[in-house]
């Protein structure tokens, strides 16, 4: 259970801190013809882009809280700055091309910063379904349910939404439990086999 | 190329899924295909959903891989779905036997008794 929080809340941390992979991996990026002509044309101006991280949700503009500037002059650097006291880190030396790769995600977060945090579904019926799902396929079907309550939670709200994931979660759960059971089954019927013929 | 014949056999719940699958191309994950196939007015849980899916996958009809991690899903990734020849090849064997076993339409709409 702890170890399944610890998961859910992977994304509710900063992303301040992250590397240049982690990043990108956890950002849709999408490629920007505009922005890598300005990077391919030696510019040594600072190109200003910062991304702002508050309670876990992804911000897109000025506040005190923490920044995260991406400067290029013959070299980019990812810079992080602290909040209040304004001290600047750096956190890796990369390449342009290293650069684009940054940029793109932090082009990626300001399309998917979210206006007003979004709706969490019901963590007891998400941690039940957890239990009954194999490894490879909990973050899929997870993540589906949860794209599917935010759009049900817009369209009729949170009760019935909250209503909708419950009983979405129940009745998953024979159909999952069942291939269980048949996988099972496989085991000691070769079991029984093996017993009898080897 | 001879298929084997076990693998033209698929059952009616898989054979919308393989074709919701078709319908979506590019954009086939889980969530998708899920509020197609409610789009028919057939009530699906995902769990039910997703074992179908691996079993399609685990039959050598459909493939599948990762996406990117996105933040509105909670940080998961989504997992896209492609109908493969041979999937193909099972919805063609599929259409085929219900168009044989139809009946003819003097009977459907009650010319001939």
């Amino acid at each position: 259970m702890r170890r399944w929080l610890k998961n859910r809340r992977r994304f509710q941390n900063s992303i301040a801190d992250l590397s240049k992979e982690q990043v990108e991996k956890q950002l849709n990026l999408y490629f920007d013809p505009e922005m890598l002509g300005h990077l391919s044309d030696g510019q040594d101006d600072v190109i200003a882009t910062t991304f702002i991280t508050k309670n876990g949700e992804l911000f897109y503009g000025g506040g005190d809280f923490k920044k995260v500037e991406l400067q290029t002059k013959s070299k980019t650097r990812l810079v992080y700055r602290e909040s209040g006291t304004g001290k600047l880190i750096t956190l890796e030396e990369t390449t342009s091309e290293a650069a684009e790769t940054i940029f793109l995600a932090l082009d990626g977060l300001d399309n998917l910063s979210p206006k007003e945090p979004s709706p969490k579904p019901p963590t007891n019926a998400e941690y039940l379904l957890h239990l009954f799902l194999r490894g490879d396929e909990r973050d899929a079907l997870i993540g589906d349910l949860i794209e599917r309550y935010v759009g049900k939670h817009e369209r009729f709200g949170e009760r019935r939404a909250k209503v909708w994931f419950y009983s979405e979660v129940l009745r998953s759960l024979w159909p999952l439990l069942k291939r269980f059971l048949a996988k099972a089954s496989g085991f000691i019927a070769l079991g029984e086999w093996i017993r009898r013929h080897v | 190329m001879v298929m084997q014949k076990s693998t033209y056999y698929i059952a009616e719940f898989e054979e919308l899924v393989l074709l919701a699958i078709l319908k979506l191309g590019a954009n086939a994950y889980g969530a998708a295909i899920h509020e197609a196939l409610e789009d028919t007015g057939r009530s699906v849980t995902i769990g039910a959903l997703y074992t179908t899916l691996s079993r399609l996958e685990g039959k050598g009809l459909i493939s599948s891989w990762m996406g990117q991690p996105t933040i509105e899903r909670g940080g998961r990734a989504k997992k896209y779905f492609k109908v493969l020849a041979t999937g193909a090849r099972a919805l063609q064997a599929a259409e085929s036997a219900r168009r044989h076993l139809l009946p003819l339409p003097t009977f459907a709409f009650g010319g001939v008794q």
